[in-house]
């Protein structure tokens, strides 16, 4: 039997098995050389304990005539995730959950004679609002006395970027972008604050972790060295230690430009402010999409609207700060049809990796059926100076229906723009922006927004 | 004892150009911090027996295990 089937190109390293896709769904093929393992976490109660408790993805059993190399031994169909996040996309608290989270479920494998051979940040996706463990090929038989193999990874992916992100500038989570791999323990180890340097937890393992490598560099363990355990208690030990050295690391939220905009100047006031929410909901409503991305979705006001009447809402913001709180608020809430993540529109996350293909671009995961595109394009057109047919051309790109709104010259934001630079954005005005528009989409509707300058219309994509 | 162990590493720069596998250095410091850590960790869950124990007692709820 043929079947046509993509191998994802983010899997190739784990000789146990790889991900693959076959008629738009997800599929696992286990070679023989994971079979043991695999069986282990089957049988060992694991995977039901994990499960149980919503730590890792399920999965069923699939036709093994659907496997698209030789050496399979079993397929399976995970549960299929609603959308594939970066960490360098994720806020503080979103990667803080998810080095929990892993530590969570080495501990709990210990308990089941099992460890995870990586302790990779692509290990984790955010499903329905919370974190959860994908990579079910992970899971490897512990050896008595045998080391975490997955420690140095944990301390790159997880560790030294949160500390950085906590002590030294949130923004330097962006290093996750270019080192995809975690970020090089002796970087992290310069680039910590004095202060930080003081704290026991991060001295061991960010900064003697960085000496330890370079003294070793290079060198086999030595056959003294190789006879060394590590007892389950001192496994342990370590897990707890690398868990609260994680649990104090804190983000106070705040200061930042569009955090609080909604509190404190909206162009809209109160009234306003109802309006543009009936619309979008009365607008949303009627397309009844499956996905969602809400760009500039700033605290996720409009996400939350967008949320009722769509299975998953992506919303995308430029301020960290912003993007914590929605996370936070979506938590603490249970809004678990909203993911909020980091983006810079202006430089969206791009293909990374091997052969420019290990992580998909923003456009690779697109297009989605709807995208919100609300105060956002004056930032585009006049601070970043993109023509308005190339943002048409853009969003034309990356969804199917598409709201949204023109902010005038005149509104007090464009005004604040143009203050201190020269106006030559003479195409900028509602007759440029409608026939920029007009190449890529059909409107279904333009509604001025009483009390405001500013006008939202409906289209579709031709 | 922590600070001063702290202290005396902190003032070598760090420069590890890891191009070959750099694990040996990750594992033979697993050792060390475990071996550091271990004490600590067994006079935590100590406590924390103790402490489950008389919550059970006076009828509240346990906390999480450490």
């Amino acid at each position: 039997m043929i079947v046509s089937s993509s191998v994802n190109p983010a899997s190739f390293r784990d000789p146990s098995g790889f991900v693959f896709h076959h008629q738009h769904r997800v599929y696992r093929q286990i070679n023989s050389a994971g079979k043991s393992d695999f069986e282990q976490l089957m049988t060992s109660g694991l995977y039901e304990a994990l499960v149980t408790d919503d730590l890792i993805l399920s999965h069923e059993d699939a036709a093994i005539e659907l496997a698209p190399q030789p050496d399979a031994w079993k397929i399976i169909q995970p549960q299929q995730l609603n959308f594939i996040s970066h960490p360098y996309e994720w806020s503080f608290s979103q990667l803080k959950d998810a080095a929990l989270l892993t530590l969570e479920i080495q501990n709990r494998a210990l308990e089941f004679g099992m460890t995870l051979k990586d302790a990779s940040a692509y290990n984790i996706q955010f499903q329905n609002g919370s974190p959860v463990f994908i990579d079910t090929l992970s899971f490897q038989n512990h050896s008595d006395g045998a080391p975490w193999g997955a420690y140095r990874q944990f301390c790159q992916h997880f560790l030294a970027p949160l500390a950085l992100m906590s002590t030294c500038d949130i923004r330097l989570s962006r290093m996750l972008q270019l080192y995809i791999d975690g970020i090089p323990l002796d970087i992290a180890s310069k680039l910590l604050p004095f202060r930080a340097k003081l704290r026991p937890s991060l001295a061991m393992h960010i900064i003697l972790h960085a000496r330890s490598q370079r003294t070793h560099q290079g060198a086999p363990l030595t056959n003294a060295q190789k006879k060394r355990t590590l007892s389950t208690r001192s496994f342990l030990a370590l897990l707890d230690n690398l868990k609260g050295a994680v649990e104090r690391l804190k983000w106070q939220l705040g200061g930042t430009e569009w955090h609080d905009y909604y509190d404190r100047n909206n162009n809209y006031g109160a009234a306003g402010l109802s309006i543009k929410d009936a619309l979008i909901e009365q607008i949303v409503s009627t397309i009844k999409p499956d996905s969602v991305w809400d760009l500039g979705a700033n605290v996720g006001r409009y996400s939350q609207t967008a949320a009722k009447h769509a299975n998953t809402v992506v919303a995308w913001d430029i301020d960290p700060t912003c993007v914590e709180s929605n996370y936070l608020h979506c938590r603490n809430k249970g809004l678990t049809r909203i993911l909020p993540l980091f983006l810079d529109l202006t430089n969206p996350s791009p293909r990374l990796g091997w052969s420019n293909a290990e992580r998909a671009s923003l456009i690779d995961r697109g297009p989605v059926d709807l995208v919100l595109a609300l105060g956002l394009i004056h930032h585009l057109a006049i601070s970043n100076n993109v023509p308005l047919l190339m943002i048409a051309e853009f969003l034309a790109n990356i969804c199917r229906h598409l709201i949204i709104e023109f902010v005038p010259k005149h509104d007090l934001q464009v005004i604040k723009l143009l203050a201190t630079r020269d106006d030559v954005f003479a195409q900028y005005h509602p007759i440029g922006f409608e026939s920029a528009f007009t190449p890529y989409f059909d409107w279904t509707g333009k509604t001025k927004i009483q009390g405001t300058e500013r006008t939202i219309y409906a289209m579709v994509r031709k | 004892m922590s600070y001063i162990f702290t202290a005396l590493i902190l003032f070598i720069p760090v420069n590890a150009y890891a191009y070959i596998d750099p694990s040996t250095g990750s594992i033979v410091l697993q050792f060390l911090i475990a071996g550091l850590v271990t004490g600590l960790f067994v006079v935590k869950q100590f406590w924390f027996n103790i402490k489950s124990m008389f919550q059970r007692i006076f009828g509240a709820k346990p906390d999480n295990e450490p």
